[in-house]
């Protein structure tokens, strides 16, 4: 991954930022679509489509890591309470809150790395499309500079901008697209949402959930509807991949519409686990808590179970 | 608990409480860097057509007719040059192009403007006096006799979004398509749309006419035949793919250059396809058909290629196509035995209308995309790239003459050559087909007028580059 990194600052460097990125991400990419849209018969909006669930499958081990990284937050809700509470020297909470990331498999760069492609490709592919589907014929004439000297895919221009009621190069008027870009936003976000006993969280949270897809809406009614489209495909992939982590409680109403609240502020199946780690906790001084008990079993992190890699307990969370 | 206490503990609630919900912080980071992103690569650009039609000269020679901005089309005064000196001391048109004292210098506290420079009285007061005993001091050089649309109440609700085709003038009409899908006519003298005639597309290339029927391409994919008094339809022909390039008439038959890859030859009066004529590349068609001669055909277009076709048959007639290194969208200039054509790679080409064979050693290389017609000049071939680099070529050898003149506006329209005396009708006036820009050539002072994205007018000298107005480029005073 780092070789993959360094490779790509040295080729930034030394072509400049703008002729490499549009070498090695915008002009690959024009191409790519191109030819999707030769495979599905000239329909741009399914090779838009046909591209997404490509390349989101080629980076399904980085969402399948987030969602488990997302999981393991929530299952580890209790805990992080715990050590909120225990710790109330500000150094040592965040020394045992790093052990509990670490038990419980929490990678904050992990849950980076896809929101990372996301944004790269999005970029890239809001890029393209102006090129691609021509908006203008100015932009046949930048397309011009980027396709391969292939006569397959020079036979192919003009792309058909036309896709079910939209014009993939120009933004969709009727607030259709925009409309289904927010909701399967929100609906994404709630579902991946760690939850909250702080109320001032839970407010911070709630605007979260709402500004994002506010903010997809309003964009999406300003660029081409084959970033929408882009957008859409790849929120319906992610809800597939919660759908698979998390099971079918995460996409329930309750879920989507209610604020997310810590297991704590509801009584729950590890409610009785809280009480005697409450009960515990009390017994012992506060600032003077060990990190790690000689047996390991009595700090929070040492009750989490990490995320990555236990299948049996992604089933049962899923049943 | 002391008020600094409080503040240190909510600050660490915070600080905690943030790590806990790193997901969010990262979705937040997203989505600002994402609208930066977005913003910086141009957001409000997208879609948004500039159009990039070249101007043309009314049949007396004493109005231009050039788009000044996005989907705004004007009628300009032909004589872009100011009255000088003693000129501007009288109220006379002493240069004789229908406009008093335009580009005197400004007298007294005011200069006049807007309306007050269409008339020829002293119009300008200040503090209920007379400013000045001057007519139409301080105007611009360049006179504006109408735009359409107007601004006015009516006008700002057309949204042409663009226009790319050359307007074409017949008797005292002038009609033009927009990227809005419509065909308009306007009534030459007051800029007043007489007609407007709607296709199912954007319409990107110019129109053409003949025995009062106006042909028009779109890109829904047909050719129309529109009455050019009416704006009725007269017939139609469905080709089954975009059009990009305009229609050439050539006699009795209308030729249209399809993005399917086929070069359509119909009956200028029915529209039916002409018997015998065959023509099919694998790739669309771009380039406008030209004539050459009066016996050879050039189309171009994706494929990288130049065609020399029999205008009857469509036969090819060249051993092989000529061969550039990419898209051929450019107009090919015809002079003589040669054509000199451009590709949006940026070279220009000398080719043999003969065999097809090269006429220079190497190309020209220009800085960017060549999307604008060559124009001959003076002796000189003139190119402008899609950066606004302008040059001059030696048309023998392809060798720069001068150049490149840095014009620093983006520029895909066809160069324009204006005389600077012109009283005669332009070609580029008459009814199709348009000639190529190399036919407007003359002997005597002439001026290159280039039409840049967003509507800046540049004027330069063919002979060595230089500019011919006070400004190399400007925008039209409205």
């Amino acid at each position: 991954m780092f070789g993959i990194i360094g490779l790509v600052v040295i080729l930034f460097v030394v072509l400049g930022p703008g002729r490499a990125w549009d070498t090695f991400f915008i002009t690959p990419l024009i191409n790519a679509l191109v030819f999707l849209d030769i495979l599905v018969f000239g329909q741009f909006g399914l090779a838009i489509i046909l591209f997404t669930l490509l390349l989101r499958l080629a980076t399904i081990p980085f969402t399948i890591r987030q969602l488990e990284s997302t999981r393991a937050m929530q299952a580890a809700q209790p805990q992080i309470q715990e050590v909120q509470k225990k710790y109330k020297d500000p150094k040592r909470r965040q020394e045992e809150m790093m052990k509990l990331y670490k038990e419980v498999g929490f990678n904050p760069l992990g849950c980076a790395m896809p929101l990372v492609i996301q944004m790269g490709v999005f970029i890239a592919l809001y890029r393209a499309l102006r090129f691609v589907v021509g908006g203008s014929p100015e932009s046949l004439v930048g397309l011009s500079q980027h396709l391969y000297n292939i006569p397959m895919l020079q036979n192919a221009i003009p792309l058909d901008q036309h896709f079910l009621w939209l014009t993939l190069g120009k933004p969709d008027v009727t607030y259709v697209l925009p409309l289904i870009v927010g909701v399967s936003t929100y609906v994404q976000q709630k579902m991946s949402m760690t939850p909250n006993a702080n109320p001032q969280m839970q407010q911070q949270q709630q605007m979260m959930a709402w500004m994002m897809p506010m903010m997809l809406f309003f964009l999406t009614l300003n660029l081409p509807s084959g970033v929408g489209v882009y957008w859409v495909t790849s929120n319906v992939f992610q809800l597939f991949a919660g759908y698979y982590v998390y099971g079918r409680r995460a996409l329930s109403w309750r879920q989507l519409l209610m604020p997310s609240a810590a297991p704590a502020a509801s009584p729950g199946p590890n409610a009785k686990k809280r009480e005697q780690a409450k009960i515990t906790q009390s017994k012992q001084p506060e600032e003077s808590a060990p990190a790690t008990a000689p047996d390991g079993a009595d700090t929070p992190a040492a009750r989490v179970r990490p995320a990555h890699g236990k299948r049996r307990g992604k089933r049962k969370n899923r049943r | 608990m002391t008020g600094r206490e409080t503040t240190n503990r909510r600050r660490k609630i915070i600080q905690l409480n943030g790590r806990r919900s790193l997901g969010h912080v990262h979705w937040a980071a997203f989505a600002f860097i994402l609208a930066f992103a977005l913003l910086a690569t141009g957001c409000g650009r997208i879609a948004s057509p500039q159009g990039w039609a070249g101007p043309t000269l009314s049949g007396d020679g004493k109005t231009v007719y050039a788009t000044i901005e996005r989907g705004k089309i004007a009628a300009l005064d032909a004589n872009m040059a100011p009255e000088t000196g003693a000129q501007c001391d009288d109220a006379k048109d002493n240069d004789g192009d229908g406009a008093v004292n335009e580009g005197c210098p400004k007298a007294g506290q005011k200069s006049e403007e807007g309306a007050q420079c269409m008339n020829d009285t002293n119009d300008d007061q200040n503090n209920g006096a007379p400013d000045d005993n001057l007519v139409n001091d301080g105007c611009p050089a360049t006179i504006v006799r109408w735009i359409f649309p107007p601004d006015t109440d009516e006008g700002n609700k057309l949204k042409l979004d663009g226009i790319y085709g050359v307007p074409i003038r017949v008797g005292d009409v002038v009609y033009f398509g927009a990227y809005d899908g419509n065909v308009y006519a306007l009534d030459a003298a007051a800029g007043t749309p007489l007609w407007r005639f709607e296709t199912d597309d954007a319409i990107v290339s110019s129109l053409a006419s003949k025995d009062g029927t106006l042909f028009a391409t779109s890109t829904d994919g047909r050719l129309y035949a529109i009455d050019a008094t009416t704006g009725s339809e007269r017939g139609r022909f469905e080709t089954n793919s975009s059009i990009w390039a305009p229609p050439v008439v050539v006699g009795n038959v209308v030729y249209v250059a399809a993005m399917d890859g086929k070069l359509y030859a119909l009956d200028a009066g029915t529209l039916a396809p002409v018997s015998g004529f065959s023509f099919k590349t694998d790739a669309g068609l771009l380039m406008d058909p030209t004539l050459a001669n009066n016996d050879t055909l050039l189309v171009g277009g994706i494929d990288h290629k130049l065609y020399a076709l029999e205008p009857k048959t469509g036969k090819q007639l060249w051993p092989k196509p000529f061969e550039g290194g990419n898209w051929f969208w450019a107009k090919p200039l015809v002079k003589g035995d040669a054509t000199y054509v451009a590709d949006l790679d940026g070279n220009v080409y000398g080719v043999n209308l003969k065999d097809g064979t090269p006429r220079w050693n190497k190309p020209f290389q220009t800085g960017d995309s060549v999307r604008a017609a060559p124009l001959f000049a003076d002796g000189t071939l003139v190119v402008v790239d899609r950066s606004g680099n302008a040059y001059g070529l030696k048309p023998e050898d392809g060798s720069r003459q001068w150049g490149p003149t840095l014009l620093g506006k983006t520029v895909l329209s066809d160069p324009f050559l204006l005389q600077a005396t012109s009283a005669s009708p332009s070609p580029a006036a008459s009814e199709s087909p348009a000639p190529s820009p190399g036919a407007t050539g003359g002997a005597g002072a002439a001026e290159v007028l280039i039409v840049a994205q967003g509507g800046d007018i540049c004027r330069l000298d063919p002979v060595d580059g230089s500019p011919t107005g006070a400004a190399l480029c400007a925008k039209v005073p409205l």
